[in-house]
């Protein structure tokens, strides 16, 4: 069985996501001793790949597909075959389901875990928003996969590469109209560190503490749903269930009551923080580490901590 | 123009999920039954878009019985007609072909579909619709209005949100963005009273696809629940650092 990995193009090279999934791919294919294929489109240094595992390279250039359409995309990477393995992101994810009809492939998207075995190949993937694990086994030659980000490590592997370029004629009927860059400072679904602040914050003027102590951990910000329906943060900072679903190294959630719709978006948190006033707040039966008290006390307390801590550790240095 | 919204109806956040014994499915019984948040922000975008420009709008679940209760919302919420697809699928493959069986024989301008369900996540469904209709697709959809035979739209993409104009028919999967919380119309009693005698018509499954060999199993959160006064922070940062090794 063949292994191949799609990874997504953007501005700095290739996207955190993709990495991931090539480093994935790579350990697939090191344990059998095979090769790996990274396919890309209009990259601009495709050669970054190499520096995953990536031994043979192909990116695909096309005029038709500058703007993405995913069953175009699926039909310029119909040349894989065997496992397929994507980032679950919102470019790559509609990609992968098309490429997996078109191939006749199984497809079990949002994976978690290594295969066990590739043929029959056996997975985890998590469901009900991660209250529960799901088993699958699929006894197809072809399949495709979507991967969880920010559930496996990316490692660099710097290996002697093939680079294949491709030209495809594709007509695309989407047109581009616009594009606007995200205003926020850091993605929230690639951030290690997330500080997110709830209804307990009480006004959106007192968001300034929980900028700041994003800034001092180098994390980004986040809100629960009411926050983002009252217009006090951007929708793109709504971390739940319907928002954003995201995995951080850390999470701190101040003033954030812990409904089950937020939770279903953060669980995957790999540590938990909560501060909040109400010791029966449902978020405390998530955390690792808890603060009960006055978040416009703790959290200034904090910051000076965190600041103190990294002062004392870069003169250290 | 025809406009079709498939709505799937999923156990209510705040269940307690269980599995049959052998693991192999969900046990249905007594679960409280909702429609998908997401796509009840898709279906109310979508009685917007009718009422904008008098299309025809049918609602369409795939599912046994339970569904009766999110399509009788659905009719009390506006829509033209409601109809089941008799199914109990069990991967969004089975799914995505008994809508897309449907929608084939119906010819439909306009599909709609939220991003994703919160039950299974596969996220995959209105993908696979369109990869079936042979229709462009459209995934995290954060506005979007009709001209005569063209849609102008924005997605959310990785880092950027893009604007795009596009010929109909077109299968898009919405975001929550899609209308505010407020727009969510909530049905009165007396529409709520007439949907309870209109018709649903219900399909027969159509699907056949091969089986992948599933098992389930509760998640243990695993949490080390350990709490800090706010004299200990210090102490709190030194454990990030030392044993989580975060900062």
């Amino acid at each position: 069985m063949s292994i191949n990995v799609y990874a997504e193009a953007c501005e700095q090279g290739f996207t955190p996501q993709s990495l991931e999934a090539v480093s994935y791919a790579k350990q697939i294919a090191n344990e059998r001793g095979i090769p790996l294929i990274a396919f890309c489109i209009n990259a601009e240094n495709p050669a970054i790949l190499s520096q995953y595992g990536a031994n043979r390279i192909i990116n695909i250039k096309s005029e038709g597909l500058k703007v993405l359409n995913a069953q175009l995309y699926a039909k310029a990477l119909s040349q894989m075959s065997g496992l397929m393995i994507f980032p679950h992101t919102a470019e790559s994810s509609g990609v992968a389901v098309s490429l997996s009809l078109l191939k006749e492939a199984e497809l079990i998207t949002r994976v978690v875990a290594f295969p066990q075995s590739l043929l029959p190949l056996g997975v985890k993937r998590n469901c009900f928003t991660d209250k529960v694990e799901m088993s699958i086994e699929v006894s197809s030659e072809e399949v495709v996969l979507t991967l969880s980000p920010k559930v496996f490590i990316t490692k660099k592997e710097p290996v002697e590469a093939v680079l294949e370029e491709q030209e495809v004629v594709l007509s695309n009927p989407f047109l581009r109209v616009k594009t606007e860059a995200y205003q926020e400072r850091k993605d929230l679904t690639t951030a290690d560190i997330v500080v997110c602040a709830g209804r307990g914050l009480k006004a959106p003027e007192n968001w300034q503490m929980i900028e700041d102590l994003a800034e001092a951990l180098g994390g980004a910000t986040a809100c629960t749903r009411p926050i983002s329906d009252l217009g006090w943060r951007d929708y793109n900072e709504h971390a739940g269930q319907t928002g954003k679903v995201i995995a951080p190294k850390l999470y701190i959630g101040v003033g954030v009551s812990g409904a089950i719709q937020h939770i279903a978006g953060v669980s995957r948190s790999k540590t938990i923080v909560a501060i909040n006033n109400d010791p029966n707040a449902e978020l405390f039966k998530y955390a690792d580490y808890g603060i009960v008290g006055n978040a416009f006390e703790i959290v200034p307390k904090l910051i000076e901590e965190v600041r103190r801590f990294k002062a004392h550790h870069k003169a250290n240095e | 123009m025809k406009i079709l919204v498939a709505i799937s109806c999923i156990p209510d956040a705040t269940a307690q999920i269980s599995f049959t014994e052998d693991g192999a499915s969900i046990a249905p019984a007594n679960m409280p039954w909702v429609i998908n948040p997401m796509d009840e922000y898709i279906l109310t975008k979508a009685i917007q878009l009718k009422n904008e420009t008098q299309a025809r709008l049918s609602v369409v679940s795939v599912g046994g019985e339970e569904t009766e209760t999110i399509l009788r919302k659905a009719l009390a919420m506006g829509v033209d007609e409601a109809i089941r697809l008799n199914a109990s699928p069990l991967s969004s493959m089975e799914t995505a072909m008994e809508i897309a069986h449907f929608a084939e024989q119906e010819l439909f301008d306009l599909l709609l579909l939220g991003k994703e369900s919160a039950d299974y996540n596969s996220g995959a469904v209105p993908a696979l619709v369109a990869q079936f209709l042979q229709i462009p697709f459209v995934d995290c959809c954060a506005d979007l209005s009709v001209s005569g035979r063209e849609v102008t739209l924005t997605r959310l993409l990785n880092d950027s949100r893009e604007t795009l104009k596009s010929p109909l028919p077109i299968v898009i999967a919405g975001e929550k963005e899609l209308v505010s919380e407020k727009e969510i119309i909530i049905p009165n009693m007396r529409s709520m009273m007439q949907a309870r005698t209109k018709t649903i018509t219900i399909k027969p499954s159509v699907a056949v696809v091969k089986k992948q060999n599933i098992k389930f199993q509760k998640r243990a959160t695993g949490r080390k629940g350990v709490m800090f006064s706010r004299e200990q922070l210090g102490e709190l940062i030194r454990i990030f650092h030392e044993e989580e090794k975060l900062i």
